[in-house]
């Protein structure tokens, strides 16, 4: 089954400074899609509005033919992954894993082990999150978006914080993703990168979609 | 919702908050055990003539537990600070989660209604339990010393329930059950305390004002008797101890809590559910 998120005429209004500004995008399955700009353009704003945690001021989301906040509070099955990865400071990776997906019991013990061993964690490992480098909580962020093997895959910057080892296997996981059906949408301010990660980017300024090429026309 | 339970009450803010409270409980029916051992052994020594005294009532259990006896610092400091103290183990945990982006991974799977009401249920917890246990912990010293004497109407002097005062009846007949409904409604406040702190967290990005709004809350309360012109004490620092100036009144020990409770519900569940996860 094919995905789709569509977004119709989406402004964001926060304290009367327009985030996002008159956006209408369709992304669907079939494509990896990868959103750039600088800091502040509106990339992570346009990102939590496709997942519901915000409101469009004015415009609509749809999901899969249902419209959030209307049909749907939040898209079904939606992985995620904002900015700086948020676990329990207490909790292994595997602990806050097994906590997030205790929530909705879509994922096995088994998936979260090989979820954590794909972003090239150890799903044994006792260490606390707290002592955590920036490298591995950006690992584990990743893991936590595609645990549940959900129909929609969000990553706001996933390249933070790893390197070209864990760019290689980032590439990896977001090939197996568009592999198995999922929609996926990353964005980065690396445009190379996101180049070589996506299918399709759209070029976002002060929240306005100023671009938007297919990545084999580019090159 | 037992997820949220268990990481309320697993946090070092519970236990540390837990352990200074049941310091001060501990220090108040210490030091009312060691008073009354000095008493006994002036009146054993003929020190001072009081075993010819009527108007001595017995001492009993239900009138020095931390509750009933305001000889000492720490009951009337227990009493004064539990608002903060609510408020510190999980109070600020909707704050920290919503900074941090944590709840944007949880409302993803189970809805921000259900993840609201789940954390509401936790906060309420641990701040009813951060605040009763110490109190129970009291009553369990005061109890290996004194008897559980039922209190003597005829001698309300020595305690601070008076007749038609709340609970008063169930004092005088069954005191025992009085003791657990006063430790229930300490609980209560204690809770609705540190749901006071959660709701803050919808208008306020200052971990400081979201900690100290629950006390700072009580304590306009405890000051507004002239706004109210009511003849009964409305203020809970009062009223959960013995420190009340004014009758303390069923209704308004019950309607107070109940009002409490239904405005943080109502407030977290309006402004909730509206707000953007940012």
């Amino acid at each position: 089954m094919e995905h789709t998120i569509e977004m119709i005429n989406v402004t964001k209004t926060i304290r009367k400074s327009t985030v996002v500004n008159d956006v209408s995008l369709k992304l669907t399955s079939d494509k990896v899609t990868g959103l750039m700009g600088i800091n502040g353009s509106g990339k992570t704003m346009l990102m939590r509005l496709m997942t519901g945690l915000i409101r469009p001021t004015e415009g609509s989301v749809i999901i899969d033919g249902k419209e959030l906040h209307k049909d749907i509070s939040f898209p079904d099955s939606c992985g995620l992954l904002l900015e700086n990865p948020a676990f329990i400071d207490s909790y292994s990776g595997y602990g806050n894993l097994e906590l997030l997906t205790s929530v909705r019991g879509r994922a096995t013990a088994e998936d979260i082990r090989n979820a954590i061993s794909l972003v090239g964690l150890d799903p044994d490992d006792k260490k606390k999150y707290r002592k955590y480098s920036l490298g591995m909580k950006q690992r584990l962020g990743i893991a936590a978006a595609i645990v549940e093997k959900p129909d929609i895959v969000i990553m706001d910057e996933p390249t933070n914080s790893l390197d070209t080892d864990g760019v290689d296997m980032l590439k990896g996981v977001i090939r197996e993703q568009k592999n198995r059906g999922a929609l996926v949408v990353l964005s980065c301010h690396d445009m190379l990168i996101l180049k070589e990660l996506s299918d399709i980017t759209y070029k976002i300024e002060s929240g306005i979609i100023v671009a938007g090429e297919e990545v084999g026309e580019a090159r | 919702m037992k997820t949220e339970i268990r990481k309320s009450l697993s946090g070092w803010p519970f236990w540390l908050t837990l352990l200074i409270l049941c310091g001060m409980t501990i220090y108040s029916a210490l030091f009312i055990i060691h008073s009354d051992l000095e008493a006994s052994t002036r009146i054993v020594r003929k020190v001072v003539d009081l075993e010819s005294n009527p108007m001595l009532s017995v001492k009993s259990l239900y009138s020095n537990w931390i509750g009933a006896e305001w000889m000492t610092p720490f009951s009337t400091l227990f009493f004064f600070v539990f608002p903060l103290c609510a408020a510190i183990p999980y109070g600020l945990s909707l704050y920290q989660e919503r900074r941090s982006g944590y709840m944007g991974q949880m409302v993803l799977r189970e809805t921000r209604a259900r993840y609201l009401l789940n954390k509401y249920v936790a906060v309420f917890l641990s701040g009813g339990l951060v605040i009763a246990v110490p109190v129970v912990l009291n009553i369990m010293i005061i109890a290996l010393y004194f008897p559980a004497h039922a209190p003597d109407l005829n001698y309300d002097i020595y305690t601070t329930v008076k007749a038609f005062s709340f609970g008063s009846k169930l004092y005088y007949e069954i005191p025992w059950l009085y003791l657990m409904i006063r430790v229930a409604v300490i609980f209560w406040y204690g809770g609705v305390a540190a749901t006071v702190s959660m709701a803050v967290t919808f208008f306020s990005r200052n971990r400081f004002v979201i900690l100290f709004t629950p006390m700072l809350f009580f304590l306009l309360l405890n000051y507004s008797y002239t706004l109210f012109q009511v003849p009964y004490e409305i203020s809970p620092l009062r009223f959960l101890g013995s420190g009340n100036v004014y009758y303390v009144v069923t209704p308004i020990v019950i309607g107070e809590a109940l009002f409490l409770s239904f405005l943080t519900i109502a407030f977290i569940g309006l402004r909730g559910r509206k707000k953007d996860v940012l």
